[in-house]
């Protein structure tokens, strides 16, 4: 134990771990459940681990920074609001968060879409090193690396047609009227290019799984 | 099982999964769903999968200032929303259910969700927090699992100014300053701090004033 938060007897020493530094180190499922607990200092902590991830998601699906950001601010309003709900049975409290803000996304662009997606985008961000993930929990980082950079390689194992209507589907947030359209194909040859991508994903998770 | 149904269901299971579906057809496969394990178990597995995915999502920085337009947008340093209270009640609630039962005062219980869930790990050690005068305060418990915490319920949270601090005392008779609380950080019941994991060998907790006079104690076993 660190000895600095010791005092003896008698002496009084506030609150000593429950500065931010403290929560910097909490692994995401104990942050949120500071967060749940209406914990100020662990709030400002949440929103500075995930915010670049959040409006990441955010912009790629709306292309509209002002936008974006609103959906953000939202995302984390409804942590807040919802964090006690948070099963983490279902999901990392990461995915969870992102899914809130897929889905805000989603919602958004259904009423305005501001910014027509171009799918050669998304391939392109999709390269972006593996292993730029949060550095606030090194041992959650690992295992957080591993699972992302082995998602890639089972997204990099289907057929270019596949994998971008997969990626549009789940991180561009289109629906396959809109993958026909942005790719010049007709919707059932789009759900069947989605179908089969998902298929194959799950299969070559399987494999990477059993290695 | 039916069977036309779960056809159907496998049909649009992808665009149930991407929040493609309109309604009425989304509320309809779904509650096929609710009552078919094997449709159920397909949504998960295909969900499961799309949500994965969002984990590769590129990071980009929002604009200067955002994280105080978020914590301005919470009111977060002013005084406490309806919201937090509700979500502080809850996510107590829920910690307690997991431990098996916690009594929290009325109060703290009212409009808990009994379907939420928060990961929490189990009870190395708890006790009854007793005034000086003898009688029960509520109780204290020590959490263990992957972020430690001491989690303390009050049954009849009094209104005062008056701040405490709580205290864990290890068996060497070491002291260590946990935290601190006043009426505003107690009036749900109940209060909870991550400690260090040595301290869930501590065998007493004190409940110190300001002018450091032990107001209350706890056995902890």
């Amino acid at each position: 134990m660190d000895c600095d938060n010791l005092s003896e007897p008698g002496e009084r020493t506030t609150t000593v771990l429950r500065t931010p530094d403290r929560h910097a180190r909490l692994s995401d499922d104990a942050l949120l459940t500071a967060v749940a607990l209406g914990d100020t200092d662990a709030i400002a902590v949440f929103i500075r681990r995930f915010q670049s991830r959040v409006y990441g998601l955010a912009i790629t699906i709306t292309g509209d920074r002002a936008l974006s950001e609103d959906i953000a601010q939202l995302t984390f309003e409804r942590a807040w609001l919802h964090g006690a709900t948070y099963d983490s049975r279902r999901a990392g409290v990461g995915t969870w968060l992102l899914t809130i803000c897929r889905n805000l996304a989603i919602d958004a662009i259904r009423v305005r879409r501001p910014v027509p997606l171009d799918p050669w985008t998304i391939g392109e961000m999709l390269a972006h090193d593996p292993n730029d993930l949060p550095v606030s929990d090194p041992a959650e980082n690992v295992i957080q690396s591993d699972h992302v950079a082995r998602l890639r390689r089972a997204l990099a194992s289907l057929p270019v047609e596949q994998r971008r209507a997969v990626v549009l589907a789940t991180i561009g947030g289109r629906t396959t009227t809109e993958i026909g359209q942005l790719e010049g194909v007709g919707v059932p040859t789009a759900k069947t290019r989605l179908r089969t991508g998902l298929l194959r994903l799950r299969a070559a998770l399987s494999t990477e799984v059993e290695r | 099982m039916n069977t036309e149904l779960c056809a159907e269901f496998e049909e649009h299971v992808e665009a149930l999964a991407i929040g493609e579906l309109a309604e009425p057809e989304a509320s309809r496969l779904l509650a096929h769903a609710g009552s078919c394990p094997s449709c159920q178990a397909q949504l998960d597995t295909v969900s499961g999968l799309v949500d994965s995915l969002l984990q590769l999502t590129p990071r980009v920085e929002p604009p200067a200032g955002f994280e105080s337009r978020v914590l301005g947008r919470l009111h977060v340093g002013t005084s406490a929303p309806a919201a937090l209270w509700r979500s502080f009640i809850v996510a107590a609630a829920c910690i307690a259910a997991l431990l098996g039962g916690v009594a929290l005062g009325n109060t703290a219980l009212s409009g808990a969700d009994d379907s939420a869930n928060v990961s929490a790990g189990t009870v190395a050690r708890s006790g009854t927090i007793a005034a000086r005068d003898g009688s029960s305060l509520g109780s204290a418990q020590l959490v263990s699992g992957a972020e430690p915490f001491v989690l303390v319920t009050i049954d009849n949270p009094t209104n005062s100014s008056a701040t405490v601090w709580c205290e864990l005392v290890l068996a060497s008779g070491q002291s260590v300053t946990v935290g601190s609380w006043g009426y505003d950080d107690v009036a749900a019941g109940v209060w909870a701090v991550g400690i260090d994991r040595a301290l869930l060998q501590a065998g007493d907790m004190r409940i110190v004033a300001a002018d450091g006079s032990v107001v209350a104690t706890a056995v902890l076993e």
